[in-house]
């Protein structure tokens, strides 16, 4: 299909019309005309006649027309003894000359009858060329996969339907069992036929499962009797197994595990992947530690090369009010680990932890941009104005962003101090949003900062007067 | 002249070859890379609680976007399940882009509305607005109303986003249904990486076409019983969970549809808000997005989420199809030629030399060569016997492979999100893929060739007469695959 001029063809028979010559053939082919002589057991003396078949191996075709053509005209026979002449079916790469061809023309018809299908689609493929055998070989791949695929969705849905079948099967005798277990006095000793049952991982995986999202639920003593039973019955070593897996998907859920059973001997593990390099592992083993750890929760952050996402520390926030120990932050303001340093800072202005408040305006000066960003926030957070002054002297040096968080901070210290620097704001800006900004901490100043806005009002231009009333829309 | 048809001749059945085993190929390798990007996203998926987000000082400010227009019969139920949207920090601002109806009078009493004197900062040029609104009623304290001159829904979103100061802001088709918790998903990898920034996340559509909805939430998923609506489904599963993801891996993704997805503000307003000369300004804002961040030289991602988060209707009638496809195309078309400096450019990576390259060849081209090929095969026929064996092998191949990849789609539905969760649907399914390549896939083809035909008279005669964005209803975009 390819190529024009340099297929090669193989083994072919060809029908002599009126008035050929073996020279016109072998110049058609690009044959030498002894070599077809020698094929086809001719003289020197022998003409063609008409309907005569030849046969012609090692040729190249010259044609305009598209090959495929061409290979139908010279088909026009098939080649039903090339099975019989040369048995080793070497196909098209092997050299032609080498190849033996018998120049036997027994009646096509009748042995096409005699070959099976089979036989018929395997002389097909031995006939074809290289880039034909591809292609149905690509074909039979396709069809197989497609049907396989098929298979695989049935299989799948039969494999989940026993799966739940066996869960349904276990987990309300379980959960019995479990409730039980939290509300008797005498549990200390889980029953021997349990363990057995435990052995199977279905029944395993259900049973833990079970006791760890009733334990995510309860606090005080019944917490601690599921953890009690989640020991005896064995559990604790899965989990470790589970940290040991090659997956990490696995490790991860080994760790929640270790850590919600407050399995103090996974510390060890733990601090293995505190710093690990796939993020989920590393915030859960990060989230495992504070659990595990909760009289110095975030004593890793000394570690200067951990690494924090904000899906890291937002979990984090969440397991730190959870176990409800937050530590002073002020540990980590002076870090040189740029994460650990904005998690710092950020907390410190969520929790007001005023003593901090000198560090972080120290960091106004960070040559980070992003870092003066967070301190300007908590410090709008802490809302005290003492800081004032140096925000406003950052203003002129900062870009729109950190500008508007400056404006947006200072309108929270309530301070008439800053009266003159929203003053200047809303005259010099360019911004809107930044306007409107400081006409709302004006606003928010009460009788001094409203005299201001009114007294601004009556010189303003048309643009100013909008944002001013837009300023004192409450609504918006 | 007989020279020259060898040549041609020759050119057409190389070209046409290599060029058909690099489209396998390549759907081959995308396969095997959505796969890998897919089982890591479930996996993460199985350790993330979504509920965390919403009481967190870390949950970012977001605005919805809608616009609307002639929407009247729809608005007040699609306001009301935008509003109940799970997440703390979001206003919703729904753009009313000129409507004819009374879509606006029936906004202002049904949710007590307002006047306000919101002053608009054009940060992005747009049509006037007339008037922004806002509820007397505490309840609807995150409606916004903006009511603007006609513009399109390009100008209508530029026109959102000059209103919108929060950080993010999703762009939606105000007909989609959501789920509850997609502003959670597709917000959450803005938070996950401290290396690059996130400039855009993409969510998958679903055909909506015969599911229950109940309040605006969708309680049950059926296959669609129309046949055309069927058709796409086959169709979206493999351009979003097999195309996208893999995209989503190589950070090629050229395009997040215009349904449903969430966008860094500052971003696009310094890359210059929408488009709002093209049809397909949702493809175009994520290029020169792209380009905006390469160009200044930003560590950057577009992430993509494969949860079922929107659902759509998408056209149950071939006319409406054909009109939906055709602005497609055009759309692919303005934006591969408005940025063609990208085309095999190594300055800017994957987009330059995977991206755009890839939506040439395969999206742009691929329908005209497959015309020429049943063109050229017309022609053989003509000129004499064809190898019918060769030829009958070819198109089982196509077939076979087209089965092969459709089945790989379902099987990923199948271990991802089973959202057909019959068997009865999922065989039919099975059989939509046996039979697609004779009868679906020839009419995209025949679409998308009108649509490269109407660009270049449009270029010539129509001009811009055209409204642009709300040429029909359905507006889920482009396809990675047809």
């Amino acid at each position: 299909m390819l190529c024009i001029e340099s297929a090669p063809v193989y083994g072919q028979r060809y029908i002599i019309v009126e008035g050929e010559t073996i020279y016109q053939i072998s110049q058609r082919y690009h044959l030498n005309i002894d070599s077809i002589r020698k094929w086809n057991n001719l003289n020197q003396s022998d003409t063609l006649i008409k309907g005569q078949r030849l046969v012609i191996s090692g040729g190249k075709i010259k044609t305009a027309t598209s090959q495929f053509v061409i290979e139908k005209k010279i088909n026009l026979v098939p080649d039903t003894l090339q099975k019989s002449a040369n048995t080793s079916q070497t196909g098209s790469l092997v050299n032609p000359q080498k190849r033996n061809f018998l120049p036997l023309f027994s009646d096509p018809v009748k042995s096409v009858s005699r070959s099976t299908y089979y036989e018929k689609v395997q002389q097909f493929y031995n006939k074809s060329n290289f880039l034909i055998r591809i292609i149905i070989l690509l074909n039979l791949f396709f069809l197989t996969f497609a049907v396989i695929l098929t298979f695989v969705i049935l299989f799948r849905r039969l494999w989940e339907g026993y799966i739940e079948s066996r869960k349904n099967e276990c987990q309300d005798k379980y959960r019995e069992f479990i409730t039980d277990w939290i509300y008797s006095d005498h549990s200390d000793h889980v029953p021997e036929s349990l363990l057995k049952e435990l052995k199977d991982w279905v029944n395993r995986e259900v049973f833990a499962s079970e006791i760890l999202s009733l334990h995510a639920n309860l606090m005080g003593e019944s917490a601690d009797k599921l953890i009690e039973l989640f020991n005896l019955a064995g559990l604790p070593n899965y989990s470790i197994r589970k940290v040991d897996s090659w997956f990490w998907h696995v490790k991860a859920k080994g760790l929640r595990e270790l850590a919600q059973m407050k399995i103090t001997e996974g510390n060890q593990i733990i601090f293995k992947y505190l710093n690990a390099k796939n993020s989920i592992l590393r915030i859960e083993a990060q989230l495992a530690w504070i659990q595990l750890n909760p009289d110095d929760p975030l004593s890793f952050y000394d570690d200067p090369k951990i690494q924090l996402t904000e899906w890291g520390q937002l979990n984090t926030l969440n397991s730190l009010k959870k176990i409800g120990n937050i530590p002073d932050f002020g540990r980590w303001l002076k870090s040189s680990n740029q994460s650990v340093l904005l998690f710092a800072i950020k907390m410190s202005g969520i929790f007001k932890q005023f003593d901090n408040l000198d560090l972080i305006t120290q960091q106004l000066n960070n040559p980070d941009r992003g870092i003066r960003y967070e301190a300007i926030c908590a410090l709008g957070k802490m809302a005290v104005p003492s800081p004032g002054g140096e925000l406003q002297q950052l203003f002129p040096k900062e870009e729109l962003d950190n500008r508007t968080e400056i404006v947006r901070s200072l309108s929270m210290m309530a301070d008439d101090l800053n009266i003159p620097f929203f003053e200047k704001v809303i005259l010099n800006e360019t911004d809107v949003n930044i306007r409107i900004l400081s006409a709302k901490g004006l606003i928010l100043l009460s009788e001094p900062g409203r005299e201001k806005l009114e007294a601004l009002f009556l010189e303003a231009d048309p643009m100013l007067k909008k944002i001013i009333i837009h300023a004192k829309d409450d609504r918006i | 002249m007989y020279d020259i048809i060898k040549i041609l001749v020759y050119l057409i059945e190389n070209g046409i070859f290599i060029y058909a085993i690099a489209i396998f190929s390549s759907y081959i390798l995308m396969a095997i890379m959505s796969g890998l990007e897919t089982i890591k996203y479930m996996r993460k998926n199985s350790f993330v609680d979504y509920s965390v987000i919403i009481p967190s000082p870390y949950s970012p400010s977001i605005t919805i976007l809608a616009p609307a227009y002639n929407e009247g019969n729809t608005i007040i139920e699609n306001i009301r399940s935008l509003l109940s949207i799970h997440y703390s920090d979001f206003e919703v601002v729904i753009i009313n882009d000129g409507s004819k109806d009374d879509s606006l009078e029936k906004i202002i009493t049904h949710y007590q509305l307002e006047k306000v004197d919101f002053i608009v900062n054009y940060v992005i040029p747009t049509k006037p607005v007339r008037g922004v609104y806002k509820s007397t009623n505490k309840a609807y304290k995150k409606l916004t109303v903006i009511d603007k001159e006609n513009g399109g829904k390009a100008d209508s979103l530029n026109a959102g986003v000059n209103i919108s100061n929060k950080k993010y802001f999703a762009a939606i088709d105000v007909d989609c249904i959501l789920e509850e918790d997609s502003i959670l998903k597709m917000i959450k990898p803005f938070l996950e990486n401290s290396s690059y920034r996130v400039i855009a996340t993409g969510g998958v559509v679903r055909v909506a076409n015969s599911c229950q909805v109940r309040d605006g939430k969708i309680v049950e998923v059926n296959l669609p019983t129309n046949i055309i609506a069927r058709f796409q489904v086959l169709e979206y599963t493999r351009a979003f969970l097999m195309g996208r993801m893999a995209w989503s891996r190589l950070n090629g993704l050229l395009i997040i549809s215009g349904a449903f997805g969430i966008f860094d503000r500052e971003i696009v307003v310094k890359a210059g808000g929408y488009d709002s000369k093209t049809v397909g300004e949702d493809m175009e804002l994520i290029v020169r997005m792209r380009r905006y961040m390469i160009e200044n030289e930003l560590k950057y991602r577009i992430v993509y989420i494969p949860d079922p988060l929107c659902w759509t209707e998408v056209p149950e009638k071939l006319k409406v199809l054909g009109r939906q496809r055709n602005r497609w195309m055009r759309g692919t078309m303005e934006t591969l030629l408005k940025h063609k400096t990208l085309f095999f450019n190594p300055k800017y990576g994957n987009l330059g030399m995977l991206g755009h390259p890839y939506w040439t060849f395969f999206e742009w081209f691929g329908p005209i060569i497959e015309f020429l090929g049943v063109f050229y095969f017309i022609l053989v026929i003509g000129m004499g016997n064809p190898d019918w064996p060769f030829y009958a092998l070819l198109l089982g191949f196509t077939y076979l492979f087209s089965v092969f990849y459709s089945s790989w789609a379902v099987v990923f539905e199948e271990f991802t999100f089973a959202s057909y969760r019959r068997k009865r649907d999922v065989a039919r399914l099975i059989v939509i893929a046996l039979i697609e390549p004779f009868f679906f896939h020839p009419l995209t083809v025949w679409f998308a060739l009108r649509g490269n035909f109407h660009y270049l008279i449009g270029n010539i005669s129509w001009g811009k007469m055209e409204k642009k964005g709300f040429a029909d209803k359905k507006k889920v975009k482009q396809l990675i695959k047809s």
